[in-house]
């Protein structure tokens, strides 16, 4: 696992994880920052940054994948969405929406810790402040 | 015995909320906090953490070690 050594000093300074190369579409990227892991996940859509702890038993959500999930539907209907938007905890499989952390389907209360990543021309910065997403 | 709680790490279950409603709860965004704010009786605060309540000690224990985001941590005190 990649060690950053330069740490944000404050939850709202920006410190730069590397060129956006370096963090492939639809794998958590886990990394070492301030004796904490966190994970970089580049999707289509853009960047997320976890922490990593499933809200239902502090399960290593950054060895976890990305995926989509199955939506609700109707009887012997299969219904795949949010491609590459979600990831799944890899001790019990409850899936979690990258974006927000919130559970998928409000199956776990609470929600995996989402910090601030950001591009920038072609770095990707970080920041340890939290959305404000109420579960 | 002093708590504190990292809301960096903070999952929001509310674990810790269910156990012991007289030592935490969750804020506006959804995070920990411990009631050191007055709400907790006699409630004193340092930088490391808010001083426990002898009878709400064990529950405190149980919350922490049932936190889901690891963010709540005990320190003992001399004596205890």
């Amino acid at each position: 696992m990649t060690q950053i050594q330069a740490s944000p000093s404050a939850v709202d300074e920006f410190i730069s994880l590397g060129p956006l190369v370096q963090f492939p579409i639809g794998q958590v990227k886990a990394l070492e920052l301030d004796g904490r892991v966190i994970g970089i996940v580049r999707t289509v859509n853009g960047i997320h940054a976890l922490g990593n702890r499933c809200p239902h038993q502090g399960g290593p959500i950054c060895r976890g994948i990305v995926t989509g999930t199955m939506a609700p539907s109707d009887p012997d209907e299969y219904v795949y969405e949010k491609d590459g938007e979600v990831v799944r905890c890899p001790w019990h499989g409850y899936e979690f929406e990258l974006a927000t952390g919130r559970s998928v389907g409000g199956a776990v209360r609470g929600r995996v810790p989402v910090y601030t990543a950001e591009v920038r021309g072609d770095e990707v910065f970080f920041s340890w402040r939290r959305g404000a997403t109420t579960s | 015995m002093r708590v504190r709680a990292d809301q960096i790490d903070c999952t929001g279950s509310g674990m810790c909320e269910l156990s012991v409603p007289e030592v935490f709860a969750l804020d506006d965004a959804g995070l920990v906090i411990v009631r050191g704010d007055g709400t907790l009786a006699g409630a004193d605060v340092n930088d490391q953490g808010t001083l426990v309540p002898v009878g709400m000690r064990a529950g405190v224990r149980e919350a922490a070690a049932a936190c889901p985001g690891g963010c709540i941590s005990c320190h003992d005190e001399d004596g205890e």
